[in-house]
């Protein structure tokens, strides 16, 4: 290890000393979680011999093995939960056995609420239990960072033109449904469908789905790595209000006039996302309530 | 049977408070060097805790997956700050003149590279481990690290 690296060493406890963590920090946690109110964990068990439900050695074998004799369906609340072994990486808790075979579908899920900004529109919906939920960015994704499926709520103020340079249609996007589909539909690079129209809790609006261009992320402007923006931001309209994960992403959008506010609903996956994950999101998209 | 054992809240409560006896302080003071703001790290690390409670009895290394869920998170606070423009937190004034030259030099590292340095050399972790926390392949961790170390060679005050 080099001088600079020891010193980088030093300072850095020297920095991380200067934290002063609360003594009231584990009551603090005891009411952030009773403040969540009970999980909605629900787990499908079926099991092909009675026995006493131990782990599922991984995750993929609940979804692939789906005979079976008897059906336990364990409601569970709050931290209350069922043993398991599995990988940190993947956990995705059950309570299968080790008799074979073991069919486990699992449908554990977490109710998120969300007040989309900046009319703060309360949405709430359903995600699955491992889904990253970001209150901030008002997005949900599979996966610890951006993941290959996800759902995000905005209220886009305007959209880009080119992603890559952040660079947004020009005269901007009107205020109504209508302007925004004909602005995503106008764009040459997206390939977007034809309008349909959809509710979303009984919210009229229009449905459009379209697919990022292949773009090269190395080109894109970013503040530090590069990014492709999707629109900007509705409260500081020189950084992107959301990034695609990837070239190739397919976006269904869903822009409701709620009570006269414009709010888009926006369901996106990368071109390898499994039929699980889709389908995953497709019952996110399907449990949305608005107000 | 202990009720632990069993899975059941109280056995899930009591293992809850072992892991926030062994990791509260040190999972905030990694929290603190990521996002440089005391009350946003804790932030951080208490709902950590929450997100880590919803499955403890399912992981072989909770102590690890919190740290995880934690650099996840702090990711997530540098990155939206970034975005909106946000202003850096106030350097601490009692820091050594090389203590306050690295502080400055983080708070301008990319977001990335910022992480790998402090789990690279607050937390001892290889980059294999790093990758493993990160989700990157240790390929991009090593080149992380090799061009924040450039960068501080040239900015910290030796």
């Amino acid at each position: 290890m080099s001088r600079l690296e020891r010193q980088i060493e030093r300072d850095l406890r020297q920095i991380a000393d200067r934290a002063t963590p609360s003594a009231d920090a584990w009551n603090s946690i005891l009411t952030r979680i009773a403040d969540q109110g009970p999980e909605t964990e629900t787990e499908i068990i079926m099991l092909t011999e009675a026995d006493t439900p131990t782990p599922t050695p991984t995750p993929n074998r609940r979804w692939l093995l789906l005979a079976a004799a008897a059906v336990v369906v364990l409601v569970v609340a709050g931290i209350a939960l069922a043993g398991n072994t599995d990988d940190d990486s993947t956990p995705s808790p059950t309570a299968a056995a080790t008799v074979a075979p073991t069919t486990t579908v699992p449908t554990r899920t977490k109710t998120v609420s969300f007040a989309v900004t900046p009319a703060r529109i309360p949405v709430t919906f359903t995600v699955p239990f491992e889904w990253t939920v970001d209150e901030g960015l008002e997005t949900t994704y599979k996966g610890p960072f951006i993941g290959d499926v996800g759902l995000n709520f905005y209220d886009i103020p305007n959209i880009y033109a080119d992603g890559c340079q952040w660079t947004p249609v020009d005269p901007p996007v009107g205020p109504t449904v209508d302007d925004l589909v004909a602005a995503w539909a106008n764009l040459p690079d997206y390939a977007a469908t034809g309008a349909v129209d959809v509710a979303v809790d009984g919210y009229p609006g229009k449905q459009i789905e379209f697919t990022l261009p292949d773009y090269n992320i190395g080109e894109c402007k970013g503040p530090d790595s590069p990014l492709f923006g999707l629109w900007p931001a509705n409260d500081n309209a020189a950084y992107p209000g959301l990034v695609a994960r990837g070239p190739n992403q397919h976006n269904q959008q869903r822009i409701l006039d709620v009570d006269g506010t414009r709010l888009v609903i926006t369901a996106y996956y990368v071109p390898n996302a499994s039929p699980q994950d889709r389908a995953a999101l497709d019952e996110v998209l399907a449990s949305i309530q608005i107000g | 049977m202990q009720d632990r054992e069993r899975g059941g809240p109280k056995g899930a409560a009591a293992a809850l408070e072992v892991l926030y006896r062994a990791e509260y302080t040190g999972m905030v003071r990694l929290a603190y060097t990521l996002v440089g703001s005391n009350a946003e790290a804790e932030d951080i690390v208490q709902d950590s805790f929450v997100e880590v409670s919803r499955r403890l009895a399912d992981l072989r290394q909770p102590g690890g997956y919190l740290r995880t869920v934690v650099v996840s998170r702090c990711r997530s606070a540098l990155r939206r700050r970034r975005l909106t423009c946000h202003d850096a937190p106030t350097r601490p004034t009692d820091l050594t003149p090389e203590a306050e030259s690295l502080w400055d030099v983080l708070e301008h590292l990319p977001e990335q590279q910022r992480i790998a340095v402090v789990l690279r050399y607050y937390c001892g972790c290889n980059a294999s481990e790093i990758a493993a926390i990160v989700d990157q392949p240790a390929t991009t961790v090593r080149s992380h690290l090799r061009r924040a170390l450039v960068t501080m060679r040239e900015e910290i005050v030796a």
